[in-house]
């Protein structure tokens, strides 16, 4: 997944804060519904540190690509 | 809501030859998969077999997510053969069955519990559930609870001269910077913010002087917004207090509760910075500067708008939808290249 040109918006464990939802331009119930699904879908917890880029790709703390946000519906 | 059976082990095809319903996502450890048109393709890290039941049950009630998973689990009442099966499939893959929950429900609704049929199957898989349950805080409801004659809802920040000349104000706009904030636990934690997650790297952009953010801060001046995701910026200029104000509150009243507005004044006037929505034909998020100003001639409402948009490398962008048509642009105004200068009647 090509991610060269995409900044971290958050990495960290936990329910990101509204503001990163706002960065990506997603409504925040999408916003959240998108990471929970991409969490669980990763057999991930809710509690699991996940890196957010600004093109809405997600890793994990080692940087493993897990998904994108904006693919999640 | 969302169901899972996952292990280094499992083969999603066992799964599925149990249970009625395609998954949202099925692969083995490693095996290649198409995770969306964003994310391509990846490799499993583990085997799994994934659903979610919000393309299956078109309601936003969590009952009706719960009643949908049970129907799986249990097609006939009182037929747990499917249950056992699964928990064949688990103990000898090693694998774990896990459910999620996610709610979020605006204030006054009761938080929902997990139907007690369902955590009957949930035990019986040895599974566990993960529930994601919160309130939103709307701040629109609170600016509702406000004295009605409070006009002015924005609080007038200090500006810094400096930015874009506009010729026929002869004013200079604001000054614009794009703000990186970090916050750390423990600077959470020392003013008593412990349910609040540490921000990393964190863009903000403001034209407010006197703006103070949490944390540590490293402030730029912005020409435009070189963060893809961002959202373009209109800075405005206002004749009055009243204008300005009544302009932040329209944006606000059609905006998400969490948006923010600035309103300013410098020593060349009074200025609002306002998020607005990137539009697909434009090259990316622009800074548009903005003036619309009542000349009173040749007729008392007519106005005259000055604008001009810089993409993220500085270059100047053309906004069509910023000009009357058939009215041709005006680009003798100084600094202004692509400036533009347009009249337009009320």
């Amino acid at each position: 997944m090509a991610r060269s040109r995409a900044s971290i918006f958050w990495s960290n464990p936990g329910n990101p804060p509204a503001s990163i939802a706002r960065a990506l331009g997603m409504e925040l119930r999408r916003f959240s519904r998108a990471l929970h699904k991409i969490k669980a879908a990763n057999d991930l917890s809710g509690a699991d540190r996940v890196i957010i880029y600004s093109d809405g790709s997600v890793t994990d703390a080692q940087g493993e690509p897990l998904g994108n946000l904006h693919d999640e519906d | 809501m969302t169901l899972r059976f996952a292990g280094d082990d499992l083969d999603p095809n066992e799964i599925s030859a149990v249970l009625p319903v395609a998954p949202t996502r099925a692969h083995r450890k490693g095996e290649e998969f198409f995770a969306g048109p964003h994310a391509g393709k990846l490799r499993g890290r583990t085997g799994i077999w994934f659903l979610a039941t919000d393309r299956l049950v078109p309601s936003d009630h969590l009952d009706d997510h719960f009643a949908c998973v049970e129907k799986l689990l249990y097609p006939k009442a009182g037929d747990d053969s499917g249950i056992k099966k699964l928990r064949e499939i688990l103990e000898r893959t090693h694998s774990r069955a896990h459910f999620t929950c996610f709610w979020r429900g605006e204030r006054g609704e009761p938080i929902p519990e997990v139907a007690v049929s369902l955590k009957s199957a949930i035990q019986s898989l040895n599974a566990d559930i993960e529930t994601d349950f919160s309130i939103s805080s709307s701040r629109r409801k609170k600016s509702i609870e406000r004295p009605m004659a409070k006009i002015h809802r924005f609080e007038i920040g200090r500006a810094r001269r400096g930015g874009v000349y506009c010729p026929p104000l002869d004013l200079n706009f604001p000054v614009l910077h794009r703000v990186v904030q970090n916050v750390s636990q423990e600077q959470l934690d020392e003013i008593g913010l412990t349910d609040e997650q540490p921000v990393e790297s964190y863009v903000h952009y403001t034209i407010g002087e006197d703006q103070r953010f949490l944390g540590s801060t490293e402030w730029t001046v912005a020409r435009g917004i070189i963060d893809a995701a961002a959202p373009s910026l209109v800075i405005r200029w206002h004749p009055n207090e009243e204008l300005a104000a009544s302009y932040l509150s329209a944006i606000a009243d059609i905006c998400d509760p969490d948006w923010n507005g600035e309103l300013c004044r410098s020593e060349d006037g009074l200025f609002t910075l306002a998020e607005r929505p990137t539009y697909r034909d434009w090259p990316g998020p622009l800074v548009i500067y903005l003036a619309d100003y009542p000349t009173g001639r040749p007729y008392p409402f007519e106005t005259d708008i000055w604008y001009i948009a810089f993409r993220a490398n500085g270059a100047l962008q053309r906004l069509p939808d910023y000009e009357v048509p058939g009215v041709p642009n005006n680009s003798k105004l100084g600094s202004g290249a692509g400036a533009t200068k347009v009249t337009r009647a009320r």
